[in-house]
């Protein structure tokens, strides 16, 4: 015969791991220092392609003045701007990815709480019918 | 006024009772007018400008997320481009690649805007879209605007590519990647647009959270005019003119528009606000309860019995903030029918 109280429960989980637990589950599977460090890590890399591909497409819109002023650029003030420029806009976004994966950790650690409430007491349901 | 409520009944009622199947319809049909503007606008590779190609995609794009949509954008617009040079091609990948890299990957949710913006921009009516999203959205949103605006100028720019291409020879790679790379960046418009437009959703989300009454209609028509007041002044600063009818018309649309999804979304009653004082061990409460205007289900009925010449309206009945379902007995009872 079917056990309704723990049909509920078991409906309420598959629900919530479907659902809106699917990416909290997911993110709950790392410690918090490592999903925070795995997104930097990523922030990191694609910061960096994504400022070459800066660097290429403003090179591309200004390549009469860059063909016609290189003899006359001193190219370590060049090289000093471009390293900063680089420094800043990846210290924002580490800084954003930190803020936000913290914050999504956050949530996640919240969100599944409830989740595994639920576990619990479906646990409690079977060892009661083997009691 | 009452049809109209019984109207949004009906309509959320149908929606729900066959969410599946109009998804699927309104992501094919989306995808399908999104995949034939860009043919519109650049469609250099006869492969892909053939129907056939284009409603593939939009079958697919219909049985995927909605964000599936911007990415075969992404890529159609990019194959045009190849299509047309290899110099084009890399401009137009660079561009949304960067696209994605610095802004869209923080705002997943948000492939409507990218989907809509250009083509409001080319109808005349941008503001439309930033008004409607931000009584919705959070101002991070501002992100999709941007590459929304930035997604629309780059397609403009491949459309007057052949033109700008034409005065330089196939080998002058330098110059022609200048000159494409230019169109896309060099556009004094598409700063003036991405800042104006960024400014309305900002100018809207801030407005409509605010606690007097009225605040989201004043959202609404605040953001509507505030586009073409800027955009003139934009015009009168950087030597750029557009038409007074067209920014006037633009402006109604937004506010009709936003206007009908608010009936939709937020539907109110002013007149009927409560103001709550309450106080915990930690903090005092100062709380606005409005309600929102409904009708009721037996109202309806009753009304259906009536005779039809019947002037007088049933009241408007308040329906408290609080979803009422009882999900809890709904599922007791489908559980008594399993045993």
């Amino acid at each position: 015969m079917v056990n309704q109280a723990r049909l509920k429960v078991m409906i309420r989980l598959a629900e919530y791991e479907n659902g809106e637990g699917k990416k909290a589950l997911e993110i709950r599977k790392y410690y918090r220092s490592d999903y925070i460090a795995m997104d930097m890590i990523k922030t990191f890399f694609l910061t960096t392609v994504a400022y070459v591909l800066l660097l290429g497409l403003t090179a591309a819109a200004n390549m009469d003045y860059l063909l016609d002023h290189i003899d006359q650029m001193d190219i370590r003030v060049l090289l000093t701007w471009l390293i900063l420029i680089y420094a800043v806009m990846l210290g924002v976004y580490l800084a954003v990815s930190y803020f936000r994966s913290s914050a999504r950790y956050k949530n996640a650690r919240k969100s599944v709480k409830e989740y595994e409430e639920n576990l619990e007491a479906l646990d409690d349901l079977y060892r009661r019918k083997k009691g | 006024m009452r049809a109209l409520l019984e109207l949004r009944e009906r309509l959320k009622a149908f929606y729900g009772r066959y969410t599946s199947v109009l998804s699927i319809i309104l992501k094919f049909a989306l995808a399908l007018g999104t995949y034939l503007f860009i043919n519109m606008e650049i469609g250099y590779s006869s492969v892909f400008t053939s129907i056939f190609a284009v409603l593939i995609m939009a079958l697919l794009s219909s049985i995927l997320p909605v964000r599936a949509i911007p990415l075969f954008s992404a890529a159609l617009i990019t194959i045009q481009a190849f299509a047309l040079g290899y110099d084009a091609g890399a401009i137009a990948f660079m561009v949304l690649l960067l696209l994605l890299i610095l802004f869209l990957r923080f705002v997943p949710e948000d492939s409507l805007i990218l989907i809509f913006l250009p083509v409001a921009l080319y109808c005349g009516a941008p503001e439309v879209v930033p008004v409607c999203f931000g009584l919705k959205k959070k101002p991070l949103t501002v992100l999709s605007v941007g590459s929304g605006v930035v997604v629309y100028y780059l397609l403009d720019m491949l459309h007057r590519a052949p033109d700008i291409l034409k005065a330089y020879g196939a080998s002058d790679y330098a110059k022609r990647l200048q000159a494409l790379a230019g169109g896309v960046f060099g556009n004094s418009e598409m700063v003036l647009n991405l800042l104006t437009l960024a400014g309305v959703l900002i100018l809207v989300c801030a407005i409509r959270k605010l606690s007097f009454n009225g605040s989201w209609l004043a959202a609404v028509i605040i953001g509507s005019l505030f586009y073409p007041v800027l955009i003139l002044l934009g015009d009168m600063a950087l030597g750029t003119s557009h038409s007074l009818i067209v920014l006037a018309a633009g402006a109604g649309v937004s506010a009709a528009a936003a206007l009908i999804l608010m009936f939709f979304i937020f539907n109110v009653d002013y007149r009927k606000s409560e103001y709550l004082q309450f106080e915990d061990d930690g903090y005092y409460y100062y709380v606005k309860a409005i309600p929102k205007i409904s009708v009721r289900k037996d109202d309806r009925k009753r009304k259906q019995a009536e005779s039809p010449e019947q002037d007088e309206l049933p009241p408007m009945v308040e329906k408290s903030p609080v979803n009422q379902t009882d999900l809890e007995k709904k599922l007791e009872d489908s559980l008594n029918h399993l045993s």
